[in-house]
């Protein structure tokens, strides 16, 4: 999976990604991406508030049967989806008008699975961070070896910086009063943070 | 007449709702802390801090074997943090490392409730709010909101069954979410496997960097001289600890500072400024925020789940007193 797949699937779960083809063909071979693709989805869907109590996990195959079932389409109707869920939101519609086309079967059955019990937000900022900006796109630019080598050294003392940290917020950590209250929780911090995706913050 | 009524009901209802809403505050966040440790549990959360989203396994086990812990990412950074009495030991495959703390002993289990909920009632305005269901379980939610901008609101969601903490909204100064927590899925257990319990990361490609085990400074072999004064602080922050540490990279020795207010907490670390490594500046991951600087040749690091206005203010008051 790369990085411009990860990228294209956020702006497919926003319905703004126009070429949907070659996405979803990847959807169907790539068991890791359709993984990603439902977590997508799920995170999206608890923190915009709540998950309903119960995830039917066997959406996706009834889904999927039901398309099998359909005679040769080249676009399922809208009525389908309607059907199937009362709430289609701004990703199914644009799921309906230009994702679904001749694929079907289980990847996008488990792509609509998910988009039907999700509230659809904005993705992943593009602008995520600035360490990542500076860095990446220095990267297509770099003309000589002397930028590449400062862009290299730059990326290496961020991560000694971002490191370094880490291991303050361990000990913090164990310190805390949070982390008293709230067990491994303050942790998370540390899971979910992945170098160099800290925001700067010169106030 | 009747408005004498609702003024009464107005003036003196609240207060004696507060009242009896103290004691049953004290006991939830009583049963909530003491759930955090002695609950077993194997569920799924997501975490979203500054747009950005995980979601992440945990696996919670307290038994005879005390207080143990797995924390997986389940994004594609493969990053797992492994707790257990005697250490914490974070794989971060991504930065091709593992770091090993040793816990300080004794560890305490269960441990004491930060302080008494008068002291926190100083600073912070406690409200009761409904039940709403998180995960499939019902939870009690609970609302604290700071009497100044030095620290963070929370909103906790804490199951009424288990007084486990199921969702939590850290937010900032204008009441905007900067942190969110919250279980999608938790399973509560009897018995953990433990299986459940060891690292999934393939360790062999990565480098491992340990430290030795922390000494406290009240026990005289720190240098005497050192003597370092914060000269700013938000009210209501004390100092808990003063320890000296050794960093886990470098083994290089770290004088850790601990103030809290009873419920945020912040770390002040102060290094001799040999490295290039240091943070200058602000800098935040999720709702903890640090800042850095130097003074005479140390480096001075404040960290906590405050706003940055708070370890800012810590970090360039700070004074060394040469005695």
């Amino acid at each position: 999976m790369s990085d411009k797949q990860k990228e294209e699937l956020s702006n497919l779960m926003d319905g703004e990604f126009q070429d949907a083809d070659k996405l979803i063909s990847a959807l169907q071979q790539d068991a890791d991406l359709r993984a990603r693709w439902e977590r997508y989805h799920l995170i999206r869907d608890a923190l915009g508030n709540h998950l309903p109590s119960q995830i039917d996990a066997g959406l996706a195959e009834r889904i999927s049967a039901q398309i099998e079932q359909e005679p040769t389409v080249l676009a399922p109707k809208r009525k389908l989806f309607d059907n199937i869920f009362h709430k289609p939101g701004a990703g199914l519609a644009a799921l309906a008008n230009n994702a679904i086309k001749p694929a079907a079967g289980l990847a996008i059955a488990a792509t609509i699975a998910t988009v039907a019990i999700i509230s659809v937000q904005n993705p992943r900022q593009a602008n995520q961070n600035e360490y990542d900006v500076a860095t990446v796109k220095i990267q297509p630019k770099v003309a000589n070896f002397a930028e590449a080598r400062l862009a290299a050294a730059r990326k290496k003392h961020i991560r000694a910086v971002d490191s370094k940290l880490s291991g303050y917020l361990v000990k913090h950590n164990e310190y805390s009063v949070s982390a008293r209250m709230q067990g491994a929780l303050p942790y998370m911090r540390i899971v979910g943070d992945t170098v160099g995706q800290r925001t700067k913050n010169d106030k | 007449m009747i408005n004498r009524i609702i003024t009464f009901a107005i003036v003196v209802w609240p207060v004696q709702l507060l009242a009896g809403d103290i004691d049953q505050i004290r006991k939830l966040l009583d049963k909530m802390q003491h759930a955090a440790h002695m609950v077993s549990y194997d569920g799924t959360f997501v975490y979203s801090q500054n747009s950005q989203l995980s979601a992440m396994r945990i696996i919670h086990s307290a038994d005879s074997k005390g207080e143990r812990e797995r924390l997986v990412s389940l994004d594609t950074s493969g990053r797992e943090v492994i707790r257990d009495a005697k250490s914490v030991t974070c794989f971060l495959p991504d930065s091709k490392a593992v770091v090993v703390e040793k816990k300080r002993p004794p560890v305490q289990f269960p441990p004491p409730f930060p302080k008494n909920i008068e002291h926190l009632t100083a600073q912070y305005t406690f409200t009761l709010k409904g039940e709403e269901r998180v995960a499939g379980q019902l939870a009690q939610k609970l609302d604290v909101q700071p009497k100044d901008h030095f620290r963070y609101g929370h909103q906790l969601w804490i199951d009424k069954k288990t007084g486990l903490l199921l969702k939590t909204h850290l937010l900032n100064e204008k009441g905007k979410p900067v942190e969110q927590f919250m279980f999608t899925h938790i399973t509560y257990l009897k018995h953990v496997p433990e299986k459940l319990l060891k690292p999934g990361v393939d360790s062999r490609d990565l480098i491992w960097y340990e430290a030795a085990g922390d000494v406290n400074l009240n026990i005289k072999n720190s240098t005497p001289k050192l003597a370092w004064q914060v000269k700013k602080i938000p009210s209501g922050f004390k100092r808990d600890h003063t320890r000296k540490h050794t960093m886990p990279r470098t083994n290089k020795p770290l004088e850790h500072l601990v103030y809290s207010d009873g419920l945020a907490s912040i770390s002040v670390f102060i290094e001799d400024k040999k490295d290039n490594d240091n943070l200058i500046g602000g800098t935040r991951m999720g709702a903890v925020n640090a800042h850095g600087r130097s003074i005479n040749g140390y480096h001075i690091t404040a960290v906590g789940e405050v706003p940055h206005a708070t370890v800012k203010m810590i970090s360039e008051s700070i004074e060394y007193k040469d005695k």
